[in-house]
C-alpha cells in the first residue's frame, strides 16, 4: 500500500514537474513585449575616457561618431524610455548630462552637489512616462573640521522642471536601480533587493540577498554594478553561493516584465563579472576571463570560450546574434553568440571605464 | 565676489580666535592646546571653550600617524603649509599627543617595515578595518569613543564605494562593532601615557648589535650628539663579522621621548632610514635599520646605552661544530679589560679557550677548541664579569635546515613602482635531546651559507610563475621582475606568480644535501604608500 502510495506520488510529482517545467520553458520562449524585439537598426554607446560616448554602428560594427561630454568620465548611462535620449552620469557621479540621440550632443546637465553637499548618482532608472528619473544617491557634507553623510536616498527628478524629491531612505549599499516595464515597481539592490512601489513611493518589500537560497544554498558574494535588462527585459547578475563545503555559482534574474525575482544555479564556479540574457531569454551570457554560454532552461554552462583579454560586461544585439563585450581596456570584442568566436574587435580612443554599454534598436 | 569677501572675513575670524589661544600653554592632560605651532590647523580645527582644537586633541598618533594626516590635508582639504612647519606639526603632537612605549611596542613591526602576518584581536576589526589596512595603521592610534565613531563615518563619506567594495559583509553594521571595540581597547586617557615622562636623555655613545637577513651579524658603535629640540647627529662605527667595516653619518629626531626615526648613509652606500625605540629603563634601542629605497633589505638592531662596564655584545659565530680544535672566534663588546686573560673568558662546559691572540677595548680575538664531549645547546659567553647578550650554540650534527620568512611577499616593480624584494635566509637546527626535528628542544644554529633557486609552485595545469617572477640571489635575495603587462605571458599577464624559494645546503661531512623551502608571492606594485599601511 505505501509502495502503491510512494509511487503515485512519485508520478504526480513527475507530471507536476513536467508541467511545471513545460511552463517554466513556455514563459521563457514567448516573446515578451520588450524594446530588443522591435525591428530596426542596432546602435551601441559606449562611455569611454574621457569625457566621450562612442558611437557603434552594430550593422558594420564600427565607431561611427562621438559624443563628448561636459565633464570627465562616463560611469553609468540609461536610455530614455523613447529611446531619444541618453542620461549620462559624468564628474565622479555628481552630474547627470542629458545627451539627444539624434542630435548626438549633450543639451543638459543636472548638477547635484551644491555647496557643503556632495552628492553622487549610484544607480538611476526612467520611468516609462518619460518624466521622471530615480536616483540613487549619497552625499557627503564637508564640514570645516569633519567629513560626514547623509543617509542614502532614492530621488525623483522630474526631467521637466528639474524638481527633485526624495521618494525614501534606503540602506547604505544600494548599487543599481531597475524599474519594471510598466513603471509600477522600482526596484533598489545592494545587500537585499527593495521594492518600491512608484505610486506610493513607499517601499514595499525586502528581499534580503546575502541569506539562504531557495535551493538551500548560502549568498556570498554578488554584486550589481552592470547587467543590462534593455533587450530581454530581465536584469541579471551573477552571484556565488556555498551549499555545504561546496560553492556554487548562478543568476539571479529580476524580470522586469512579469515583475517576479528568481535564482537560477548554474553549478560550480565560474568566475564572471557580469551576465546579460539573451533576447529569447533561453540563453544567458557571461563575462570575466573567458566569455561563457548558458542555458536558463537546463541550467548549466554550454560553451565558454578563452579570451586573451579580461572585459568586465557585455550587451547582446536585439536578434540574439551578436555580444558586445567591454570594460577596462580601449575596445569593444564582438563575439558569435552561436560559436562565440571572435567576430572582430572595435578600436576605441580611450579606456572604457565603467563599461556601461547601452544597446538601442532604432527604426 | 561676495563670496569671497565672506570667505576672507570667515578665515580672519577663525585666525582671529585660534590666535587667542595661541599664548596657552600644554594642560596636564596632554592635549593640544593650540599652540602658535598650530596656527594653521586651528583655521579649521577650531579650539572649544578649553581651548582644546577640534578633533586633534582628541587622538594620539606616532609621528607616522600624525605625519599621515597632515599629508592629508594638504591632498584633501587643501592645506597649504612647507615642509619645515609640517615637521614642526608634527613633532609637536606627537611629542604631546603622542603614543607610549608600551603602546608602541605591539605595532612596532609596521613602523619598522616589517612585512609579517598579523594578529588580529577582533573579528569585527578584522572584517571591517584589516581588509583595507594593517591591524598596526589602527592600534597605532588612540582616540575617545566620539572620535572613533567619527572615524567610521569618515570612510562613509570619503570612499562611498566602500560599501560595494565590502559587499559581502553589512559594512556599517560591522563596523559599529569594531567601532566599540575600538573605543574599549584603544582609548584616548590610558595610564601608560599619563605616565610616560616623555623626555629622556639620549645622546652618548651606543653600542650596536645588528643582524642583516642574508648578509650577516654585525657589531659597532654610534656617537649620538644633541642638537637641541630632541635633534641629533649620529656618527656610526659597524663591522659585519665577515670583516667589512662601514661607517655613517646620520641625523635624527626623538619624539616623545623615545621614538628615534634617523636617517645615515656611508659615503658610498645607500639612505638608511633607523626607526628605534628607547626601552622605558633607557638602557637600551631596539628596531630596524633598513634602505630608503628598499624597506625590506634592512638589519634588526639594538644599541645599548655604553657605561664604564665591560659588555659582551656578541660573538663571530652563532655555533660551533663539536669537535673542533684551533678555532678562532671573535668577541665583540666594550670596556674589555687590557688586563685580561683567557682564563677569565668562559664559553662553558667543553669549551678550552687557548689564547686570545688579538686584544682590543671593545675585540677579542679568540682561539678555542670545543671538546667532543661538549653538550649540545646554547649558552652565554662570559668574559670577566660581563655576561655576553647573546647565546652560542654547540652542536655536533646539522639535522635540519628551515627558510625564513616561511611566507614571502615580493613586489614587482622597476618601471612605474620600485621593486619591492623579499629576503630569505636558511636557518640551522640540531635536533636536540629528543632526537626529533621541530620538538621544543631543538637548538637553533643560526644562519647557514645555503644555495638558492626558485621551484613552481603548481597551481593550475599550466603554471610557468617561475618563468617570470623573478630571480634570486646567493645570498637569498629575491629580486622580482618589472611590473607591467608582459605580452609573452598568457593574456599579457603581469609577472605575478607564486613559486616556492628552495634553499639547499651541504653541512660538512654530511651526505646528501638538506633542503628546505618557502612559499613566494610575488604581486603587483604597492601603488599607494602610506607612512603606516
Amino acid at each position: 500500500m505505501r509502495k502503491v502510495k510512494h509511487t503515485r506520488s512519485l508520478v504526480t510529482t513527475l507530471i507536476s514537474m513536467r508541467i511545471a517545467g513545460g511552463l517554466v520553458l513556455t514563459l521563457l520562449c514567448v516573446p515578451l513585449l520588450v524594446p530588443g524585439s522591435s525591428p530596426g537598426k542596432d546602435w551601441l554607446f559606449v562611455g569611454v575616457q574621457f569625457n566621450k560616448v562612442m558611437v557603434i554602428d552594430c550593422q558594420r560594427d564600427e565607431v561611427v561618431g562621438e559624443i563628448r561630454l561636459r565633464h570627465r568620465i562616463p560611469v553609468d548611462m540609461i536610455v530614455s524610455p523613447d529611446k531619444k535620449y541618453l542620461y549620462v552620469v559624468t564628474h565622479q557621479k555628481q552630474s547627470l548630462e542629458v545627451v539627444d540621440i539624434s542630435e548626438r550632443r549633450v543639451i543638459d546637465s543636472i548638477e547635484l552637489s551644491e555647496g557643503q553637499r556632495e552628492r553622487r548618482i549610484f544607480g538611476l532608472a526612467a520611468h516609462p512616462n518619460g518624466r521622471t528619473l530615480y536616483l540613487h544617491v549619497k552625499t557627503t557634507v564637508r564640514l570645516l573640521d569633519e567629513l560626514t553623510i547623509e543617509p542614502p536616498r532614492l530621488v525623483a527628478l522630474d526631467l521637466t522642471t528639474k524638481k527633485r524629491h526624495t521618494v525614501t531612505e534606503v540602506p547604505e549599499g544600494i548599487s543599481r536601480l531597475v524599474i519594471s516595464r510598466d513603471g509600477q515597481r522600482l526596484y533598489a539592490l545592494g545587500r537585499e533587493v527593495l521594492t518600491i512601489d512608484t505610486a506610493s513611493e513607499k517601499i514595499i518589500d525586502r528581499r534580503p540577498l546575502y541569506t539562504r537560497l531557495p535551493d538551500g544554498s548560502r549568498l556570498v558574494d554578488v554584486f550589481h554594478i552592470y547587467g543590462f535588462e534593455d533587450q530581454s527585459g530581465i536584469y541579471s547578475v551573477p552571484y556565488y553561493a556555498q551549499a555545504g563545503d561546496r560553492p556554487r555559482f548562478g543568476l539571479l534574474l529580476l524580470d522586469t516584465v512579469n515583475k517576479r525575482l528568481r535564482f537560477v544555479d548554474m553549478g560550480e564556479p565560474v568566475l564572471m563579472f557580469s551576465t546579460v540574457i539573451a533576447p529569447d531569454r533561453r540563453y544567458a551570457y557571461g563575462v570575466l576571463h573567458e566569455v561563457v554560454k548558458m542555458d536558463l532552461v537546463r541550467r548549466r554552462i554550454i560553451k565558454t570560450t578563452p579570451h586573451d583579454r579580461i572585459h568586465y560586461t557585455l550587451n547582446i544585439s536585439s536578434d540574439g546574434q551578436k555580444l558586445y563585450v567591454a570594460g577596462a581596456g580601449p575596445e569593444v570584442d564582438v563575439f558569435d553568440t552561436q560559436s562565440l568566436q571572435l567576430l572582430t574587435s572595435i578600436p576605441l580612443p580611450g579606456d572604457v571605464a565603467d563599461a556601461y554599454l547601452r544597446l538601442i534598436t532604432l527604426p | 565676489m561676495t563670496k569671497m569677501v565672506y570667505r576672507g572675513l570667515k578665515l580672519v575670524i577663525v585666525l582671529l580666535v585660534s590666535a587667542g589661544v595661541l599664548g596657552l600653554t600644554d594642560g596636564r592632560d596632554g592635549q593640544a592646546k593650540g599652540p602658535a605651532i598650530l596656527a594653521k590647523c586651528a583655521v579649521c580645527h577650531r579650539p572649544d571653550e578649553r581651548g582644546r582644537l577640534s578633533r586633534i586633541a582628541f587622538q594620539r598618533k606616532t609621528p607616522e600617524g600624525w605625519q599621515q594626516t597632515v599629508r592629508r590635508m594638504v591632498r584633501l582639504h587643501g592645506l597649504s603649509i612647507s615642509v619645515d612647519e609640517a615637521k614642526a606639526v608634527v613633532k609637536y603632537l606627537s611629542d604631546h599627543q603622542g603614543l607610549a612605549p608600551a603602546e608602541v611596542r605591539p605595532i612596532a613591526y609596521d613602523l619598522e617595515r616589517r612585512d609579517i602576518i598579523e594578529r588580529i584581536p577582533d573579528e569585527a576589526v578584522r572584517s571591517a578595518c584589516v581588509r583595507c589596512h594593517s591591524f598596526a595603521r589602527i592600534a597605532a592610534q588612540r582616540r575617545t569613543a566620539e572620535e572613533w565613531r567619527k572615524l567610521k563615518t569618515f570612510h562613509l563619506a570619503l570612499f562611498p564605494t566602500l560599501v560595494y567594495q565590502m559587499r559581502q559583509i553589512d559594512w556599517p553594521t560591522v563596523a559599529d562593532r569594531a567601532i566599540a571595540y575600538l573605543a574599549e581597547h584603544y582609548p584616548f586617557n590610558t595610564e601608560a601615557w599619563r605616565r610616560w615622562p616623555k623626555t629622556t636623555e639620549i645622546a652618548g655613545r651606543w653600542m650596536i648589535v645588528g643582524h642583516q637577513p642574508g648578509r650577516g651579524d654585525f657589531f659597532g658603535d654610534v656617537d649620538i650628539r644633541s642638537l637641541g629640540n630632541d635633534h641629533f647627529e649620529t656618527r656610526q662605527r659597524i663591522v659585519f663579522v665577515d670583516g667589512q667595516r662601514i661607517e655613517r653619518t646620520g641625523r635624527a629626531i626623538v619624539y616623545a621621548g623615545f621614538a628615534w626615526r634617523g636617517s645615515s648613509q656611508a659615503p658610498d652606500g645607500p639612505k638608511i632610514k633607523e626607526v628605534l625605540h628607547l626601552s622605558e629603563d633607557g638602557q637600551m634601542l631596539v628596531g630596524r635599520w633598513f634602505q630608503a629605497a628598499h624597506d625590506q633589505i634592512g638589519a634588526d638592531v639594538t644599541l645599548y646605552r655604553k657605561t664604564r662596564r665591560p659588555l659582551v655584545l656578541g660573538l663571530s659565530v652563532r655555533s660551533l661544530r663539536a669537535p673542533a680544535s684551533r678555532q678562532r672566534v671573535t668577541i665583540y663588546g666594550a670596556n674589555f679589560p687590557s688586563t685580561l686573560t683567557s682564563d677569565e673568558i668562559d664559553f662553558g662546559p667543553g669549551v678550552i679557550v687557548h689564547r686570545i691572540e688579538n686584544r682590543q677595548s671593545d675585540e677579542l680575538s679568540i682561539i678555542l677548541d670545543v671538546r667532543a664531549d661538549a653538550p649540545d645547546g646554547q649558552r652565554r659567553v662570559r668574559v670577566g664579569e660581563a655576561l655576553s647578550h647573546a647565546h652560542l650554540a654547540i652542536y655536533h650534527r646539522i639535522d635540519y635546515i628551515t627558510v625564513v620568512p616561511s611566507l614571502g611577499l615580493a613586489r614587482l616593480g622597476g618601471i612605474k613602482m620600485p621593486k619591492q624584494h623579499q629576503q630569505f635566509e636558511a636557518l640551522a637546527f640540531t635536533n636536540g635531546p629528543d632526537g626529533l626535528p621541530r620538538t621544543s628542544d631543538d637548538v637553533a644554529l643560526g644562519p647557514v651559507s645555503a644555495k638558492w633557486s626558485l621551484a613552481e609552485d603548481t597551481t593550475d595545469p599550466n603554471d610557468d610563475d617561475v618563468k617570470f617572477v623573478g630571480t634570486i640571489d646567493q645570498s637569498g635575495l629575491f629580486t622580482p621582475a618589472t611590473d607591467g603587462p608582459n605580452p609573452a605571458r598568457r593574456k599579457s599577464n603581469n609577472n605575478t606568480g607564486q613559486v616556492w624559494v628552495v634553499a639547499t645546503y651541504t653541512p660538512e661531512g654530511a651526505e646528501p644535501p638538506l633542503t628546505a623551502r618557502a612559499k613566494l608571492i610575488v604581486t603587483v606594485p604597492r601603488f599607494i604608500e602610506w607612512e603606516i599601511r
